[in-house]
């Protein structure tokens, strides 16, 4: 079975699983969650880009999210715009402020990288919180439908449709994405900078170009998730919501794009079933999250591609070398 | 205008104190393992529940104290062998988001326990503003000054003069050379995160009579916190003093000379400049790569 | 014949400490020049000088007809260069073959959009050099290794799959950094013949090495190195007889 086999079979099961959905006839509510599901899903797989496969820690991912959100509601609200051109100057925003942030900030690395991201999630943050004649403070500012040449986009059944379309969309060009020379030297700056620049690889520009990827993936996704919500509030654009994003990448599995679909419907559903759990709710996640990370440390789907596979790959030998199995995969 | 200025400087450097204590807990624990321990806002939030909790109960200030920072020091020590421990070689950040779930562990427990209201403990020696000329100081603040300069003191002693702060510093220049040398770095850890548990009850201690707490103080104090670690360079104990103390004071300034709601955002600004600038920090070392 | 890489009057010092003082020496194209020195002698500093990794104070570098002082390693690996490292830059997140294909980038299409759609042109170039890969592998001998993840392998075969990454992407010159360092002596043995190997694909070898008895055995010209000071440059056999290396290194007879 080949990869681009492999990607393709993967792919039509997931289409298939989002097609069955609707046919259980489920209620308004659980579409709206499979709806959220999907957009926040988008933005975990460009996060993982960033982070699980260049390296690149992000404590500020929902400062992108929110402000393509902000940049929707903004422009349509306060200035008639039609909700296409809305979203794509937000994108575009987006993309020029990330393009302009990225070379001083990916210079540095680990925890100074985090430090500057958090930085700027924290500035967009309280810029959209205090700024209120726009953005309508912490209460937040309601966001009109989402129009496109007069036809509006409503209805359970046809956003759920848009957030499966650009979920399948965003999985088959990540896959893409990582099996390509482009996404190799993005794993290889992660693995060893200093290799990777020897091999010809433009690390500062291949940083870049990742980072802007993310952060318009991010954008385009808050502004739809604002018109489907209806509402925005500065919680978008926030630090809680970006560990959140973080969460979803670590616990699904780095580097791992299916692992991102898993990561963010495990973290956006566990709470709904956690509700049962009544004041136990906060203890309870945090022990499933602490619990499920001790134990498959690498992130769910990484972990299980493991487990399945031994012992065919798990155990290196042959003659005359005898690699020895460095304990659990990197 | 020399009244306010000083009035703002009071309360910035109270403040400060103790984003400096929550910077040493991160920089203990970070020095130890690399690891930023996320749940470090949390410790300060069981220190100043716990003990409004016991003082509520009819319990003596002074005895409350104690026992919070006890309790929290044991939280501390806990997490790190039923969390941290288990799950020792796994990548950073997997670790950084397990002490996160330690953080919702420790905040959910607190709710189930406590409630989510809000709590307060009464000023240590009451309330009465000290005068200096026509500055008004609240005593809370001398004491949040003073105890933070001791527990520097006592830091700056436990590490430079017993072998279980030393062995600490070793351990952060070199775990491997330290292991060699018999030191039982695990212990270590358990203790930099029952230390970091400590530190983070006392300054909870300190300032809750003066802001008030409640399970969900723990996220904002741990943000602070954090920054104010970024602020000084992580690595370093004068570095989390000067960048507690700094953070606090730009941020009284601010709110008192150009607008409150933007007081926080001139910490982050600053710390970005600090970042793309000075990278490692006022303090932090520098670190180079053997190739 | 030109010289593949001309040094002159290369200095290099951090703070007070003068690595490597007033260097001059060619490397010829098909050769296997090492590098040799006691501990400190600056080796490690003029293989980082010549990957562009440090910028020397003063001097310059000479690579295949350009002037490439100061220049950045990225630019360095786009005229022919590569290069082994001493303490491991092996990439352990990915897998054998993923490593030795980042020795190939230049020759592929790293573009995000092509990359994204999968282009025809972008999956025939990558089936060709992950033909080359798999072939690199085997003539290193981790052919059965390829599709395992780096972290498994032990750590001569990532030395090798180092030199299988150096390879791949038809370089002028390698740089072998300390190659033998942390092997035992058969895999000594194995190394050395790979470097032989690789020398008699017509491929020039800067080697850094302790081992006397390897260098001896898969060089031609020998750079000695003392104090960051050139001590005798010429053949194998030169250097052997040079007196001042003796006395350097066993003491005046």
């Amino acid at each position: 079975m080949t990869p681009l086999f492999r990607t393709h079979a993967v792919l039509a099961v997931l289409a298939l699983l989002m097609l069955a959905l609707p046919l259980l006839d489920p209620s308004s509510y659980i579409f709206d969650l499979a709806t959220r599901v999907g957009f926040t899903a988008v933005v975990v797989i460009g996060l993982n880009l960033l982070f699980g496969y260049a390296g690149q820690v992000s404590l500020g991912h929902a400062a992108f999210f929110g402000l393509g959100g902000y940049a929707s509601a903004i422009l349509t609200t306060h200035f008639g715009w039609p909700s296409m051109a809305a979203l794509a100057i937000g994108a575009v925003a987006v993309g020029a402020l990330a393009f302009v942030i990225a070379r001083p900030i990916l210079r540095l690395a680990g925890y100074h990288l985090a430090m500057a991201t958090l930085s700027l999630a924290f500035i967009v943050t309280i810029v959209c919180t205090n700024e209120q004649r726009w953005t309508g403070g912490s209460d937040g500012m309601p966001v009109p439908p989402f129009t496109l040449f007069g036809w509006t986009l409503e209805g359970d059944l046809s956003w759920y449709a848009v957030a499966s379309a650009c979920l399948l969309l965003v999985t088959w060009g990540a896959l893409n994405l990582a099996r390509s020379p482009a996404g190799r030297a993005l794993q290889a700056i992660r693995g060893s900078e200093v290799a990777a620049r020897l091999s010809g690889i433009d690390v500062a520009r291949a940083k870049t170009r990742v980072f802007v990827l993310s952060a318009v993936l991010a954008s385009v996704m808050g502004s739809l998730m604002a018109h489907h919500a209806g509402f925005i509030t500065p919680a978008a654009t926030g630090l809680p919501r970006s560990v959140e994003f973080l969460m979803m990448v670590v616990l699904g599995g780095m580097a791992s794009i299916y692992g991102s679909i898993v990561g963010a419907a495990l973290v956006m559903l566990l709470p709904q079933v956690l509700h049962a759990f009544g004041a136990w709710e906060t203890l309870v996640m945090g022990l499933i999250l602490t619990g499920t990370l001790i134990f498959m440390r690498n992130g769910i789907v990484p972990t299980l591609r493991f487990w399945l596979q031994m012992p065919n790959k798990r155990v290196v030998s042959s003659a005359p070398e005898s690699a020895q199995p460095e304990g659990s995969s990197k | 205008m020399a009244t306010d200025l000083l009035q703002f400087l009071f309360s910035g450097l109270t403040v400060g104190a103790m984003y400096a204590l929550a910077a040493l807990g991160y920089a203990l624990i970070y020095n130890a393992s690399h690891i930023v321990n996320f749940a470090q806002g949390e410790f300060i939030m069981v220190g100043a529940i716990t003990a409004a909790v016991l003082v509520e109960q009819g319990i003596a200030l002074p005895v409350a104290i104690v026992g919070a920072v006890l309790l929290t020091l044991l939280v501390g020590a806990l997490t790190e062998r039923l969390a941290i421990r288990p799950a020792q070689g796994a990548p950073l950040v997997t670790l950084l988001i397990i002490t996160m779930g330690v953080g919702l562990i420790i905040k959910g427990a607190v709710q189930l326990a406590f409630g989510k209201g809000t709590y307060s403990l009464p000023a240590f020696s009451g309330d009465t503003p000290i005068l200096l000329g026509k500055t008004a100081l609240a005593p809370q603040s001398l004491w949040v000054a003073g105890c933070t300069a001791v527990v520097v003191l006592v830091l700056a002693w436990y590490f430079t003069r017993t072998l279980g702060g030393k062995s600490m510093l070793a351990t952060s220049y070199n775990p491997l050379a330290a292991q060699l040398m018999g030191i039982d770095t695990r212990r270590v850890l358990m203790m930099s995160f029952a230390l970091a548990g400590a530190l983070g009850a006392i300054g909870g201690v300190l300032t809750a009579p003066i802001t008030f707490t409640s399970s969900e103080a723990g996220t904002v104090l741990g943000l602070k916190g954090f920054a104010a670690a970024a602020l000084g360079g992580i690595g370093s104990g004068a570095g989390a003093l000067a960048g507690g103390l700094l953070l606090g004071v730009i941020e009284a300034l601010t709110a008192g000379y150009v607008s409150s709601s933007y007081k926080d955002a001139v910490a982050f600004v600053l710390l970005l400049l600090v970042l793309i600038f000075m990278p490692r920090g006022l303090f932090g070392s520098k670190v180079t790569e053997r190739v | 014949m030109s010289a593949l890489i001309e040094v002159r009057h290369l200095s290099k010092a951090f703070g007070g400490v003068h690595a490597i003082e007033d260097l001059s020496f060619d490397v010829g194209p098909s050769t296997v020049l090492a590098i040799v020195g006691p501990n400190g002698a600056g080796k490690t500093t003029l293989i980082n000088l010549l990957t562009g990794n440090y910028v020397a104070d003063a001097g310059t570098i000479d690579m295949f007809g350009a002037r490439v002082t100061g220049r950045p390693p990225e630019q360095l690996a786009r005229l022919g260069l590569s290069r082994t490292f001493q303490n491991l830059q092996v990439c352990m997140n990915m897998s054998v073959i993923d490593n030795v294909l980042i020795g190939a980038h230049l020759k592929m299409n790293d573009s995000l959009l092509a990359g994204i759609l999968q282009t025809a042109s972008l999956r025939e170039r990558e089936a060709h050099w992950r033909a080359q890969a798999r072939q690199l592998l085997n003539f290193v001998g981790l052919g059965a290794f390829a599709d395992a993840m780096a972290a498994q392998l032990s750590y001569g075969s990532l030395k090798r799959l180092e030199i299988a990454r150096a390879l791949i992407g038809e370089p002028r010159l390698v740089l072998m950094d300390e190659p033998a360092a942390g092997l035992n002596l058969s895999e000594k043995t194995e190394i050395a013949d790979l470097i032989k190997s690789v020398s008699a694909r017509g491929v020039s070898i800067v080697l850094v090495e302790h081992d006397m008895k390897l260098v001896m055995g898969v060089s031609q010209k020998l750079l000695v190195l003392n104090h960051g000071r050139r001590l005798a440059f010429g053949t194998t056999n030169e250097v052997r007889h040079d007196p001042a290396v003796i006395e350097a290194y066993l003491g005046a007879a």
